[in-house]
């Protein structure tokens, strides 16, 4: 930018001048006070949003995992032993052995078969 | 010499934190270090935050203000800057440089709101009229600041963020540089930059303004 005017220049010192008179903005009544409500109901919502620590439920946590722990423990062993048939119930062995049975045949599990061979045999 | 065992140093290092922390109680949150007041706000001392805000509150806001060239909304900017410490007090790397974190996230937070929030820029700003009482006699300086401030804000916004730091808020040019994170001659340059804006903006009206003031003065 030209400028016409040589004494319209100003020097460092007087813009230093100027500036020295330039609006100091005054920080706003209850600022600090506002900020640290602020803080407050930001810390209230941030633990508000976090699940409270519950040190029952990691107790209970543990005691319903008991039962489940025990259960494996004892089928392991059991498996490895070889006897785990011997704790299967009766009824249900033999239907799984009958069902193993008749896996071959074309008739699977009506029993009408069965049934008539019964009959026939008793007549005879 | 014999070195003392490892209970007698623990006992020694209690006693050293016992009565360094005494010194601490005593001197009140006013006299303790940034990095003393921030360790404690790490471990959630409102109290500590509570001294932080007290210590820097004030230049962060006139920062942004400057910044938002007087917008109601530096004090909430401004805010934004102390809550992300809060949250993340861990991001200081140097609590020595704590100042100048808070200022330049509170800056960061202004470009970023107005550069996604309203698809503006603070160059967009309007400036806010200084709609404050002046008593008859301060008319004229009122006026000659007025003149002053707006040729502040017209400087683009690095510029005017460097003529904050370091004329109105008196830093110096190291800390301002960092800060702006840029390098001393590149804030030497904005600086220059700036004040010839500011003379070639304000010499139509340089001896109605310096003789306002010489005035006041008077």
């Amino acid at each position: 930018m030209m400028m016409t005017d040589h004494e319209d220049l100003i020097t460092e010192t007087e813009l230093d001048t100027l500036l020295a008179a330039a609006s100091a903005p005054p920080v706003p009544l209850g600022a600090k006070t506002r900020m640290l409500a602020r803080l407050a109901a930001d810390t209230a919502g941030n633990d508000a949003a976090l699940p409270p620590p519950s040190p029952s439920r990691s107790r209970l946590g543990w005691l319903a995992g008991l039962p489940l722990a025990a259960s494996l423990a004892l089928g392991i062993y059991l498996g490895a032993a070889g006897t785990a048939s011997d704790f299967v119930p009766f009824g249900t062995a033999t239907a799984t052995a009958s069902a193993a049975a008749s896996d071959s045949d074309s008739d699977t599990g009506s029993g009408i078969d069965d049934a008539l061979d019964f009959s026939e045999d008793s007549l005879t | 010499m014999a070195r003392p065992s490892l209970a007698a140093q623990a006992t020694d290092g209690r006693r050293l934190n016992s009565r360094s922390h005494l010194r601490l109680v005593s001197a009140g949150p006013d006299q303790e270090s940034d990095a003393g007041l921030l360790s404690r706000a790490t471990a959630r001392d409102q109290q500590a935050f509570a001294a932080l805000v007290e210590r820097h509150f004030a230049i962060v806001f006139r920062v942004v203000w400057r910044m938002m060239k007087g917008h109601s909304d530096a004090e909430d900017m401004a805010q934004e800057a102390f809550l992300r410490l809060w949250r993340n007090p861990e991001q200081v790397r140097e609590a020595a440089a704590l100042r100048g974190w808070l200022i330049r996230v509170a800056c960061n937070l202004v470009t970023d709101r107005y550069r996604t929030s309203e698809g503006g820029s603070i160059a967009e700003l309007e400036e806010q009229a200084d709609d404050r009482p002046a008593a008859d006699e301060e008319i004229d300086k009122g006026r000659a600041a007025a003149a002053i401030d707006a040729a502040v804000a017209a400087l683009p916004d690095r510029q005017r963020l460097a003529l904050t730091l370091v004329h109105f808020e008196q830093m110096s040019q190291a800390a301002a540089a960092e800060v702006m994170e840029v390098s001393v001659e590149a804030l030497e340059s904005l600086l220059a930059r700036a004040r010839r804006a500011l003379k070639t903006g304000l010499a139509p009206r340089k001896q109605e303004l310096l003789t306002a003031l010489a005035a006041e003065r008077t």
